[in-house]
């Protein structure tokens, strides 16, 4: 389990990219002939290092450096310095062996064949990583099971819906059973049904064979639901790369506590409880409460709810990743403007 | 070297079925050739009337039908525009590099099978219309060999020659000025507007030195047996030669647009 498969150090990447100029139609004419262009540095010596049957997700802001670090690693973009090893290889220059021990899935993008049944594309693939028959048929019956894939096999991927293109995207590019899997937004788009099964198959292929993942995505819930440890990039540095449960106790800052009674035993005691913290909710004799966990200790507070009154539900609840990543984001603006 | 040469049949079988998946724009690609024929016929007929002469530029007037009833078929299979630069541009060369393939040698079969089955189309018109106006040329076998040759090597060259603009995209985001410039070009230089044995000596010296001619006009002579033996065997070597030089040129090229592949979206 403990096997490094992953080895990054101080990787760095600069991008030229065009500076803004103004809009009007002079300056429209003379960009045809000369355009000013600047350097920007997208990563900033990014080090981590990946164990086998790790799933990681890679998450940070737009234009954080999350695709360039994907695209380093698949060995599509080649790195201005630092050292890359993933199982051995160098991914952009023993670009050829590299690329029989990897799969990719990038969710603005296709693999499949667009005017041509599935199968055929499934086909192509079996030949291109050199599989044999068995191989080849036992896989597709595994993707068949997992992903019911045997209703799209022979419909041009044009006819497919997003959620079937995907389903499909996924078993082309896990066919040849890689090692390491680099998946850039895979649920992009797809609808609840569709990301539930996507998420099931991915923890099934990640837990049995030990598949290592390492997922981009801006959807908290692809995160809470697969993910142990996350790294979080921010302007080409990392900021954080740790566990997720680590990392939510670090930024949280607040619980719910939502509770429903029959009757109360201390009125006054009750509505003095009550007062010191914001109700997000209440009907009836249901409460919805938000704790400030620099203020106060949640187990003391529910000993007093229990107390002061008869509870037939309680329930607490963290806020989700979502508001947890928000507030990361604005701590690093913080900073960001502080510097 | 089994498994491999599965892997790029296998391709070569995938761009076939997308080639024929719309069957009615390849038809009508189909249909567009003895049309052209046609009025390249009628265009002719009426030069060599007006001028009285018999010969123009060393080809009769059935040789000279016959030239551009070649040409129009060839032109098919003469690759003046890959796939590459929208490749490129769209971001979709991620997925080639991810991939244990040579990228080069799938996308020469995307064009080769792209062209394939309007090239045969085209050449099997050419031949029913050579039968049924009795179009003949003094010709050999061994002429006939070296004019296969000569094909596969114009196609090979022509798209060495097409895939060094795509690639310029790296650079210049669109291989859209190079082939509108180099394509004139070479319609001229390589004969596919006026026979290249029709236009000035100076022309013609200067011409050799370049590699347009090869990708067109080459074959064409060698079908109507317009060299002696040694020249189109001479010919031959300088298009495997050109394809040489260009090919080191594209795979310089090649390596260097890599490193500044930024690969849009996402």
């Amino acid at each position: 389990m403990d096997k490094r498969v992953i080895s990054v150090k101080n990787l760095k990447k600069k991008f030229k990219v065009p500076i803004k100029t103004k809009s009007n139609f002079i300056h429209k004419i003379i960009e045809i002939f000369y355009k000013k262009y600047e350097t920007k540095e997208i990563l900033h010596g990014i080090n981590f290092e990946v164990n086998r049957g790790e799933f990681i997700g890679y998450l940070g802001p737009n234009g954080a450096g999350k695709s360039t670090t994907i695209k380093i690693m698949t060995g599509i973009l080649i790195p201005d310095s630092g050292k890359i090893d993933i199982l051995g290889f160098n991914p952009s220059k023993q670009r050829y062996k590299y690329t029989f021990n990897i799969g990719a899935v990038f969710g603005h993008k296709s693999l499949l064949w667009y005017d041509i049944p599935v199968i055929e594309s499934f086909k192509l693939y079996k030949d291109v990583y050199e599989l044999n028959e068995k191989e080849f048929n036992e896989r597709l019956n595994f993707f068949i099971d997992k992903l019911k894939l045997d209703k799209y096999l022979h419909i041009p991927v044009r006819k497919l819906s997003l959620g079937e293109r995907m389903r499909c995207e996924i078993a082309a590019s896990l066919l040849h059973n890689p090692k390491i899997v680099f998946l850039d937004e895979p649920t992009i788009g797809l609808d609840v049904v569709a990301k539930e099964e996507i998420r099931n198959f991915l923890r099934t292929i990640n837990k049995k064979e030990k598949t290592t993942i390492i997922l981009t995505t801006h959807d908290m819930g692809d995160i809470e639901e697969l993910c142990k440890r996350v790294i979080l990039i921010d302007e080409g540095k990392i900021v954080y790369d740790g566990d997720l449960d680590k990392l939510k106790a670090k930024y949280v800052k607040s619980k719910e506590i939502k509770f429903e009674f029959t009757k109360l035993k201390k009125k006054q005691e009750f509505d003095k409880l009550i007062k010191q913290f914001e109700i997000i909710e209440k009907t009836g004799n249901y409460y919805k409460l938000k704790i400030d966990l620099t203020k106060f200790d949640v187990p003391k507070i529910v000993k007093q709810i229990m107390d002061s009154c008869e509870v037939i539900d309680l329930n607490i609840t963290e806020p989700k990743l979502e508001a947890v990543m928000r507030e990361i984001y604005k701590h690093q603006d913080k900073i960001r403007k502080q510097t | 070297m089994k498994r491999t040469f599965k892997k790029y049949l296998s391709h070569a079988r995938c761009y076939f079925n997308e080639t024929t998946a719309y069957k009615i724009q390849l038809l009508a690609s189909l249909l567009w050739y003895p049309i052209m024929l046609g009025l390249f016929a009628m265009l002719w007929n009426i030069v060599y009337t007006l001028r009285g002469d018999n010969l123009i530029g060393g080809l009769t007037l059935t040789e000279t039908l016959i030239y551009f009833g070649l040409v129009r078929a060839l032109i098919y299979i003469r690759i003046g525009k890959t796939k590459t630069s929208r490749v490129i541009i769209r971001g979709r060369l991620d997925y080639e590099l991810i991939r244990p393939t040579y990228y080069f040698i799938k996308s020469c079969l995307r064009e080769f099978v792209k062209s394939l089955v309007q090239f045969a189309a085209a050449l099997f018109f050419f031949f029913i219309i050579s039968l049924i106006f009795g179009w003949k040329v003094q010709t050999n076998i061994f002429s006939l060999i070296l004019f296969l040759i000569s094909i596969m090597l114009m196609f090979l060259l022509s798209y060495v020659f097409a895939e060094i603009m795509s690639i310029l995209t790296f650079w210049f985001k669109s291989d859209n000025p190079f082939t509108w410039l180099f394509g004139g070009i070479l319609r001229f230089c390589g004969g596919e507007l006026v026979p290249l044995s029709m236009l000035p000596l100076w022309f013609a010296t200067i011409n050799n030195y370049l590699p347009f001619k090869y990708m067109i006009a080459t074959p064409i002579y060698i079908y109507l047996n317009k060299y002696p033996i040694l020249e189109s065997l001479q010919q031959v070597g300088l298009q495997f030669i050109w394809i040489i030089i260009l090919f080191l040129i594209l795979s310089i090229i090649w390596n260097k647009g890599l490193k500044r592949y930024d690969s849009q979206g996402g």
